[in-house]
């Protein structure tokens, strides 16, 4: 006869993913001494002295030098990195060159407009891509499949700016039915600040004017940031539907004549989407760190902007503050694609498939 | 007995490639139909036809009659797969040839059991659970409530086919179709699950159309037996009739092939010298692709009875003219049809 199953302890089992998150966190302290170590190594390498871009014209060689010692760029690189490490454990990011106030706080002041972008283009892109992606697999090679195929075309291999200059020429320029840019209108009152995300400070806030006029100005920068994330996932999706549509375990489902709803959205969707899920993380990771193109068109106040500014004028705090600030964030939502993964694979949970990585 | 299914000229074709040529099956209610034949004769592709559950395009099913429980599966004569979704569970369900790959890996066990209960019981709450751990239990898997809350991937695989049957029973299905389910087990819980088979199937009642390349398997749990060889029934004959005296050269050959069943000779008595008795006999040459099937019967170029007639017209399923007890000795043996040219006629010697 069977024997009992082999099913882990319950204690069991949490200690095992209790030792794979420990594990991934220990990954990402070592990602983050990398991040820093690169950064510092190549915004220290790369030739241009910021003092006298920052000094201009009017920088005579005695006033380069006492602000170079002023900065403590005359110090050796190896006390430099120390000491900027000793600051970043104390999230002291230093001070913008460009800006004269501290990296920290232009990066809390410029972030949250890139988030808000980020998250709305990820949002519209998972509400279109997923569905567009489980209808094509449903249809396969008939017309609904290769029109969301072509859109899907479109989205990977359409320019971001030439996208974005056409959706302004029309929307903007011919039919004035979106902003030109910006986050709000200028006769709009901000809401009070309070997370900088002005979705949500405006309805904590209870300011309905000012929310329908952040979500008119999200409006055309999002579908730009967000179509081709939406190709991605439309794509990815319907591979991976139509791969486990052919399993077994879906013949099955359907032959105990469970309806074809709950057979695709619960049973092969989740098994579909457990590879989509990394997809959607990285596109996350890449949609706050590349939106530089978007922002810079649709004059958005965000991180890319505020890094394309840094660089020209070699602002290595602000610069090295960016970089960090990305990595970081990349991290983060790696290891929230990570923690996910346990949460839905039974597998990975029990350690009885691949560890991740 | 009523008719429970009934199919006339089955066809299934993959693109422009027929794979299955006009088959008829009858089934009566609560009757058990065995389906034997090699890898790649068409066996597993005709139960999946029926079940409505091949990728419509590229399948092709069509047939000149599809009628279970009375109600026609048909629209003109392509398979209506909406009717097919219709009987699929409550009707007729499926246990496939390997528990591993069906069954979710990311569900437990009693999530998709007890949407089963729910949707063919109308059950709901503890009698859900309950209803769950019962059929758990009939099923013959100790503790019930614990696999319930597993997944796959912690039980054996003849616990994981043991749940897949409970599956299937949760349907209350009145055509159990069994594609192979004991092919992917070991020896001996392979014997388990067709014991298990065999009761559920004496105590339920259900009719069953179960699929295999063992006759031996066939043998313990039906009472009737088609052979298939590259897309057609060549041979179908009550068991009895079949292990006693198998007419067409292929099911003896299939005989001949098994270890320590039959002898040699029944081959035909051109080759019984040849042989050492008990030697382990292959069928020569390979089951034919079905885009390149010889012409007339398919299995002439591996048949040592085959003339000039066999490849140029293609037998039709005949029932046998002479009965098979004058051949055999044995009162009360129904007569097989047969789809041959030359049926094997002489009474294979009996006590093995």
């Amino acid at each position: 006869m069977a024997a009992m199953p082999k099913a882990p302890r319950v204690s069991a089992q949490w200690r095992n993913v209790g030792r794979i998150v420990a594990r991934r966190l220990g990954l990402s302290v070592f990602l983050l001494i990398g991040i820093t170590t690169m950064t510092f190594v190549l915004s220290h390498v790369v030739p241009g002295d910021p003092v006298a871009t920052m000094l201009g014209d009017r920088g005579t060689p005695r006033e380069i030098a006492r602000m170079r010692s002023q900065l403590g760029l005359d110090r050796p690189l190896p006390l430099q990195y120390a000491s900027y490490l000793w600051n970043l454990a104390h999230l002291r990011l230093g001070t913008s060159i460009r800006t004269r106030r501290p990296v920290l706080k232009d990066l809390a002041d410029y972030f949250p407009a890139t988030l808000e972008l980020s998250t709305c283009a990820l949002l519209l892109s998972l509400a279109l891509g997923i569905p567009l992606g489980i209808a094509s697999a449903l249809r396969r090679d008939r017309p609904l499949d290769h029109a969301a195929r072509l859109f899907s075309l479109g989205g990977v291999s359409m320019p971001v700016f030439w996208l974005a200059l056409v959706l302004l020429a029309l929307c903007y320029g011919r039919w004035d039915i979106l902003p030109a840019g910006g986050r709000l209108s200028d006769f709009t009152l901000p809401p009070p600040h309070v997370t900088g995300l002005l979705l949500v400070d405006s309805l904590l806030a209870n300011d309905w004017v000012a929310f329908r006029d952040a979500a008119w100005h999200l409006i055309a920068p999002s579908i730009c940031l967000g179509y081709l994330t939406t190709a991605t996932l439309a794509r990815q999706v319907r591979a991976q539907m139509l791969e486990v549509l052919n399993q077994d375990y879906i013949r099955m489902a359907r032959g105990l004549g469970l309806s074809e709803p709950v057979v695709i959205l619960k049973y092969a969707l989740k098994n579909a989407m457990l590879p989509v899920i990394t997809v959607i993380g990285l596109s996350y990771g890449s949609l706050l760190s590349g939106a530089v193109l978007t922002e810079t068109i649709f004059s958005w106040p965000g991180i890319g902007r505020y890094a394309v500014g840094s660089s020209i004028s070699l602002d290595f705090p602000a610069l090295m503050g960016v970089t960090l600030l990305i990595a970081v964030l990349y991290g983060v939502v790696n290891l929230c694609v990570d923690l996910l993964y346990l949460v839905l694979d039974p597998r990975i949970r029990d350690g009885a498939a691949r560890e991740i990585e | 007995m009523s008719t429970l299914l009934e199919v006339r000229g089955l066809n299934v074709s993959f693109d422009a490639v027929r794979v299955v040529h006009d088959i008829d099956l009858t089934l009566e209610r609560g009757e058990t139909l065995g389906i034997v034949g090699e890898t790649g004769s068409g066996k597993s592709v005709s139960s999946s036809a029926l079940m409505g559950l091949l990728p419509v395009p590229p399948a092709r099913v069509r047939a000149a009659t599809l009628s279970f429980d009375g109600r026609s599966l048909l629209r003109g004569n392509e398979l209506d797969l909406r009717a097919v979704g219709r009987e699929r569970g409550r009707g007729m369900a499926m246990i496939f040839q390997d528990p591993s790959s069906a069954l979710n890996p990311l569900f437990t066990i009693g999530d998709v059991l007890m949407a089963v209960i729910r949707r063919h019981r109308k059950l709901r709450g503890t009698a859900l659970r309950t209803c769950a751990v019962e059929l758990l239990e009939a099923v013959g898997l100790p503790s019930p409530s614990h696999i319930l809350d597993s997944y796959p991937h912690q039980l054996s695989g003849g616990m994981k086919q043991r749940t897949a049957i409970a599956m299937t029973l949760a349907a209350k299905p009145s055509l159990l179709i069994a594609d192979e389910p004991t092919t992917a087990l070991d020896a001996t819980v392979a014997t388990q699950v067709l014991a298990l088979l065999a009761d559920l199937q004496r105590e339920s009642g259900v009719a069953m159309l179960f699929i295999s390349h063992d006759l031996g398997v066939v043998s313990r749990v039906c009472s009737r037996v088609a052979v298939m060889y590259a897309g057609r029934i060549v041979e179908e004959a009550p068991v009895d009739t079949l292990f006693r005296a198998p007419s067409h050269p292929y099911t003896r050959g299939l005989f001949a092939a098994r270890p320590h069943l039959r002898l040699p000779s029944m081959l035909g008595e051109r080759r019984v010298e040849h042989h050492e008795r008990r030697a382990l006999l292959a069928i020569p040459g390979s089951v034919p692709t079905p885009a390149q099937l010889p012409a007339g019967c398919a299995f002439h170029p591996r048949c040592y009875h085959a003339t000039a007639d066999c490849n140029a017209r293609v037998p039709v399923l005949e029932t046998l003219p002479t009965p098979p007890q004058a051949l055999t000795g044995h009162s009360e043996l129904h007569p097989a049809r047969v789809a041959c040219f030359h049926p094997v006629l002489n009474a294979p010697p009996q006590g093995d």
